[in-house]
């Protein structure tokens, strides 16, 4: 799954915003950008429900725990595919597309493999 | 130009995540964990049998008032005397002044009684009123629950009876 749209013709990658040639692309890169931040929510929301054990209702003890496995969960499910090229440094446009992590790796795969046949018919 | 957090030297996920943390401390977490710890300790109960306590030594003292009936004045001396007023009906020797003092004394120590068992009732809202005073210590509170009590700032854990009883003796407080 992922969140817009994305097509590989010969030559572009056309996402809902953005067409890119594929010449200019560089790099194809997918990241988890929420990873740390929610490792981060789920060690300081464990320790905390740890901590106030004795003071906590058990509703809330099972919601915390509830919170922690759907942040960790999004952390690693969800994904960003960046374009990147010399064109694109530092600008907007080279965070292109959220969306299921795997999902978003078969895509940059794709690109990949459009980009080296793009490759081998101007050679 | 918006600003970009990539050339930051920690992602802009973990920006969002401490802020969401801290902002969570802030406005929920640190406030259950103030009432929680406040209703653990028994302040509610302890700070309204002090304030009871402290209101009843506030009873003024009863006026004694000496008995002027006939056998208490007479009887005390001769025992025959007092038998014989006993006969006649133990009349006041006081023309009734005694008696109309006595019931003024009644009437006052009445009146009292409904003060104190007002002030003593209004006792509640005084000690949560104390409660909500350091409550809205939100930055200790937050520090507290959201390190995980690895931070304890003694205003809210070794001192929070002094701040109590402190926020119970102030103004605010004790006006209500």
């Amino acid at each position: 799954m992922i969140i817009g749209f994305v097509e590989i013709e010969n030559a572009s990658v056309n996402t809902h915003r953005d067409s890119y040639l594929l010449p200019n692309i560089t790099v194809v890169s997918v990241r988890r950008p929420f990873l740390a931040g929610s490792l981060m929510c789920a060690v300081g929301f464990g320790g905390f429900g740890i901590a106030f054990a004795d003071l906590l209702y058990p509703r809330e003890i099972q919601s915390i725990i509830g919170g922690i496995i759907v942040s960790l969960f999004a952390g690693i499910w969800l994904g960003q595919l960046k374009l990147l090229s010399r064109d694109l440094r530092n600008s907007e446009l080279s965070g292109a597309i959220f969306g299921s992590y795997s999902h978003l790796n078969r895509i940059r795969r794709e690109i990949i493999t459009a980009m080296r046949s793009s490759g081998e018919d101007q050679i | 130009m918006p600003f970009d957090t990539s050339n930051l030297p920690i992602s802009g996920s973990v920006i969002l995540a401490v802020a969401l943390y801290a902002g969570v401390s802030f406005i929920g977490t640190g406030q259950v964990i103030a009432k929680r710890t406040m209703e653990n300790s028994n302040w509610g109960a302890m700070c309204q049998s002090t304030l009871r306590a402290e209101i009843s030594t506030r009873r003024e003292p009863a006026t004694i008032i000496p008995r002027t009936d006939c056998n208490s004045l007479l009887g005390g001396f001769m025992p025959e005397l007092g038998a014989l007023c006993n006969q006649y009906g133990n009349p006041d020797l006081s023309g009734g002044t005694t008696s109309m003092l006595r019931e003024q004394e009644r009437q006052r120590r009445e009146a009292e009684d409904r003060r104190i068992a007002l002030a003593a009732s209004q006792t509640g809202s005084r000690c949560d009123c104390a409660v909500s005073v350091v409550t809205q210590d939100r930055l200790n509170w937050a520090l507290f629950a959201g390190s995980a009590r690895l931070i304890s700032p003694p205003a809210v854990t070794d001192n929070l009876n002094s701040e109590l009883t402190r926020a119970l003796n102030s103004p605010y407080c004790a006006q209500r």
